[in-house]
């Protein structure tokens, strides 16, 4: 679903955030980046979200190039990856449904005509009994929810999260992590960037490991002997 | 672009089943949320209005003023008519001549002979110096011409050039002293009118400028305040075409119903002044209705002068949102 293939980020100035980075992640797989702040995670996401183009290397995401996709073709590749981002990213002049609705709308499909899929996807993250409420009013793991609820409404084939359990105590992080493993086993593959090591051991999934924008760990391809690790 | 997006099959099994919006209905969603957020902050939805509704009066106005003056000035031009002075001396056969000769000429509609006598009595009744012509003893009046220019004959060429040219041809006959074309205050007039338009046309273009860039402001400090939204939707997968619908839809409604207010003032305005008008044109022997009050009573010049106002109104509002959105929007980069 997602191929790095020696993919670097340079921004203007020459400060590299992201150094010839090759790595798959397949469909259903379940994969975290982790490294230290600045290590290049958010860099990363970017780049698979097209908010950021490569300046050198290969990217594919969902069978297509992003090095030379246009500007048009982006909305629409953004469409079919669910995004659910650390500050929740939710809009308070609407309540939970509209929320988690708008994507549908984005994508030109009728919120009315498809009710039953923004329900779904609240029953699923268990706040259907909450739909009329404005964000706000809600505790930060239930707006988390309510985040994910949209970042799936419109059944991506790819999830990226960045940093999604970030102000949120051990627990209410198990149970988002628990719901991203719901998505994993009906195909869908999760991205998932943290820096909340006890978390990541505790689950034992695929591991990529970033420091200053290079890859030095990733624990589905163990370094050889012999290499820098 | 939003077109293509609509008619291209979804990779995702799941979305194949769901009901798509057709592209009327979202148009229709769009409109309704646009003028939903218009109401949200009334005060200052209003007072947009009114400055449009001001800005669009003056043109407006000057533009109706000025199709009164034009229509009035057509109805006192349709009657051009020259003055022909003979020689003192002239024999009342050779006037009868002269009068024929004119007669015959291609635009000549009528031929009034005025003798002598009869123009001093006129000029004793109109002066009211009866007493001291008798005591001049002779008649130093010439015989008089007036030669009526035909209006239908005319077709579309100027009035006044073709009065003229037949001034000059009548100059040419024996017994002429003089040629007067009447009038020659129209023809200042008329150019006072012309003047008239100019400015009309430049004020336009300043108020045009103007609007646009107010409404301009307008959309661009709503999309400021839409910030969030808009961020949140780019990360999402909109297209800066959806994003900028809603605005379109504003700019064309605070257009629109500036527009219409322009109207309803310029009816107000008109209805006030037309009377006065009437009177000035009576000034001038414009026996023909007044036509500012015409246009005024008439229902269909009513809606289209509405319809008209509407769309120029709805038109700017719509450039000013599309220049002024497109780059707050690009601004707004997730």
């Amino acid at each position: 679903m997602i191929t790095f293939d020696r993919v670097s980020k340079r921004y203007p100035g020459g400060q590299e955030a992201l150094s010839n980075l090759s790595f798959g992640i397949g469909q259903g797989e379940f994969a975290f980046i982790t490294g230290h702040s600045g290590a290049g995670k958010s860099t990363l996401l970017k780049l698979v979200l097209g908010l950021e183009k490569p300046s050198g290397g290969k990217l594919i995401v969902n069978g297509r190039d992003l090095a030379s996709i246009t500007a048009r073709e982006l909305p629409n590749h953004r469409q079919q990856i669910g995004t659910v981002f650390q500050d929740h990213q939710l809009l308070d002049d609407r309540n939970v449904f509209d929320n988690v609705a708008l994507p549908l709308e984005i994508s030109g499909l009728d919120p009315r005509e498809n009710q039953r899929r923004v329900r779904a996807a609240l029953d699923r993250v268990g706040l259907a009994a909450k739909e009329k409420m404005r964000p706000s009013a809600l505790s930060g793991g239930e707006q988390q929810r309510v985040g994910i609820a949209r970042a799936v409404v419109n059944t991506p084939r790819i999830i990226l999260a960045d940093e999604p359990t970030g102000n949120l105590d051990p627990e209410l992080s198990a149970e988002i992590m628990a719901l991203f493993a719901q998505f994993m086993s009906v195909g869908v593959s999760l991205l998932v960037a943290s820096h909340d090591r006890a978390l990541i051991d505790s689950l034992g999934y695929r591991t990529l490991t970033l420091d200053q924008g290079k890859l030095i760990r990733d624990s589905k391809n163990p370094p050889e002997a012999g290499s820098d690790e | 672009m939003s077109s293509a997006r609509y008619n291209k099959p979804s990779a995702s099994n799941a979305r194949r089943g769901s009901k798509r919006i057709t592209r009327v209905a979202a148009h229709r969603r769009e409109a309704g949320r646009a003028w939903h957020r218009l109401w949200e902050a009334p005060a200052a939805t209003l007072v947009t209005v009114l400055i449009i509704a001001i800005a669009l009066l003056l043109p407006s106005l000057l533009l109706s003023l000025q199709h009164a003056l034009t229509g009035g000035l057509h109805e006192l031009q349709s009657e051009a008519s020259l003055s022909v002075y003979l020689q003192a001396d002239t024999h009342p056969d050779s006037a009868s001549q002269v009068s024929e000769r004119i007669l015959t000429m291609e635009v000549v509609a009528a031929v009034a002979t005025i003798s002598p006598s009869e123009a001093l009595a006129q000029l004793a009744i109109d002066t009211g110096l009866g007493d001291t012509l008798d005591a001049l003893g002779s008649n130093p009046l010439p015989f008089t011409l007036v030669v009526q220019i035909d209006d239908a004959r005319n077709g579309n060429d100027d009035l006044n050039s073709v009065a003229q040219a037949v001034a000059s041809e009548i100059r040419g006959l024996e017994h002429v002293e003089s040629v007067v074309v009447d009038g020659e205050w129209l023809r200042r007039l008329d150019a006072l009118t012309n003047v008239l338009t100019r400015a009309t046309q430049l004020l336009a273009i300043l108020v045009a400028v103007g609007l646009l860039t107010a409404i301009g402001n307008t959309i661009r400090l709503a999309v400021e305040q839409r910030r969030d939204e808009i961020r949140v939707s780019k990360l999402i997968g909109a297209s800066d075409s959806t994003i900028a619908r809603p605005f379109l839809y504003t700019g064309l409604m605070l257009g629109l119903m500036g527009g219409l207010l322009t109207w309803g003032l310029q009816v107000l305005v008109v209805g006030l002044v037309s009377l006065e008008v009437g009177q000035f044109l009576a000034l001038y022997n414009a026996d023909a209705a007044n036509p500012a009050v015409e246009r005024g009573l008439n229902i269909t010049q009513l809606g289209l002068d509405a319809l008209i106002l509407g769309l120029i109104g709805a038109g700017i509002g719509w450039v000013a949102a599309f220049f002024s959105c497109r780059r707050a929007i690009q601004a707004c980069e997730p």
